[in-house]
């Protein structure tokens, strides 16, 4: 519940403070909100486990967005473009979805 | 590490199939054996709740900038789009109204003129300017209509393309309008825009431009000239070609007399270095 509450009280601050992104940061917001989305939604699973851990939380979304900026990054300086971050996005993809489908399991029972 | 997974396991050569079998991060399952062992409270487990809840309030920071980011990059883009749009058509509007008015001026000049030269020199004038295609002509001649093959769905994109081996490229419309000219066309146009010794018609990627002024398929050229041209034309080498690539590849293509065709008057070239004289 207190979590729910720090999300949204994030989201508020979001919208309340209008934080203006340097330019430079821009490409990688869209590969930093997939993987928050992957390290939210792995939480919530393992919550619904009775496995969760808040180190291995915290790690994993830092991790997440690290890598991801830095493949992002990678992809840049080769000159391959968006094509590294279709990797990256493929990842999280496939683990939000598995992610999800194990809660709706719990959940509905479905 | 009694688990078969131990917590430095090096990802396995199956990584894909892992992850699509159990997409849950493993670390969780490993956090949740240590603790078993540990038999409870890692040394992390108290300063730790406090930073899950500040990364979650990262996360929400995140997913609102990023959903900012959006909404305002949108209009933006549109806004953009639609102002060129705007210049586009605010632009031709004034081009379309400074050829009218050059028309008219050029049609004052001339009726100065005439009103102050003698006949003579009016007639060695009018006769200059028909020539060199400063001045409207009227006379029978012929029309050469030549137009891209239609566009054809792609059954992938469902985006109606025209074969790029199907479309009329400059060269095409030069070798027709050579083709004219040695035929004994006097006077030629394509698509109302007449033709001088200054004229030029080329390329810009898909485009064709004739005196740097875009002109689309279907085109129509139409000249002045003799009663034979269009016998001629038809008998050239170009006119061979041309039937042969609407045969091959579909493209449009007619050649037609036209009786009582008019051609406008070109754009008076402006001269910026060469003087006229030299007359040693």
């Amino acid at each position: 519940m207190i979590a729910v509450l720090a999300l949204v009280a994030g989201v508020v601050l979001g919208v309340v403070l209008q934080p203006t992104v340097p330019v430079w940061l821009l490409p990688y917001l869209p590969i930093a909100v997939v993987a928050a989305l992957d390290a939210v939604f792995g939480g919530v699973r393992a919550k619904l486990e009775g496995i969760f851990d808040d180190k291995q939380f915290v790690v994993s979304f830092v991790s997440n967005v690290l890598v991801a900026a830095l493949i992002v990054f990678l992809g840049d300086q080769l000159g391959v473009g968006s094509l590294l971050s279709i990797g990256v996005v493929v990842v999280f993809g496939v683990r939000i979805f598995g992610n999800l489908a194990a809660i709706r399991r719990r959940v509905f029972r479905a | 590490m009694t688990e078969p997974r131990g917590p430095y396991r090096w990802p396995s050569p199956e990584f894909l199939t892992d992850l699509f079998k159990d997409p849950l991060d493993p670390g969780y399952a490993d956090a949740a054996a240590r603790r078993r062992e540990a038999g409870g409270g890692s040394r992390w487990r108290y300063g730790a709740r406090g930073a899950t809840l500040v990364t979650l309030m990262l996360v929400g920071l995140l997913f609102a900038v990023a959903y900012r980011q959006v909404v305002a990059e949108e209009p933006s883009r549109t806004q953009v789009r639609s102002d060129l749009e705007e210049q586009i058509r605010e632009r031709s509007a004034a081009a379309d109204d400074l050829q009218a008015r050059a028309e008219e001026l050029r049609d004052q000049v001339a009726r100065l003129r005439d009103r102050e030269l003698t006949d003579p020199q009016v007639r060695q004038l009018r006769e200059l300017e028909a020539v060199t295609g400063l001045t409207k002509v009227r006379g029978d001649g012929v029309v050469v209509e030549v137009g891209d093959a239609p566009a054809e769905v792609d059954p992938v994109t469902g985006v109606p393309e025209v074969d790029p081996q199907a479309r009329i490229l400059d060269v095409d419309l030069q070798r027709i309008v050579n083709e004219l000219w040695a035929a004994g066309a006097e006077a030629i146009a394509i698509n109302g825009r007449r033709l001088t010794a200054n004229s030029t018609i080329r390329a810009a990627s898909a485009a064709i431009l004739v005196d740097r002024v875009p002109v689309a398929s279907p085109y129509e050229v139409a000249a002045i000239g003799p009663g034979q041209l269009a016998d001629r034309f038809h008998d050239s080498v170009t006119a061979r070609v041309m039937r042969q690539l609407t045969e091959e590849y579909g493209i449009a293509y007619e050649v037609r007399k036209a009786d009582d065709l008019t051609l406008p008057a070109a754009t008076a070239p402006q001269l910026h270095h060469a003087t006229p004289g030299g007359d040693t």
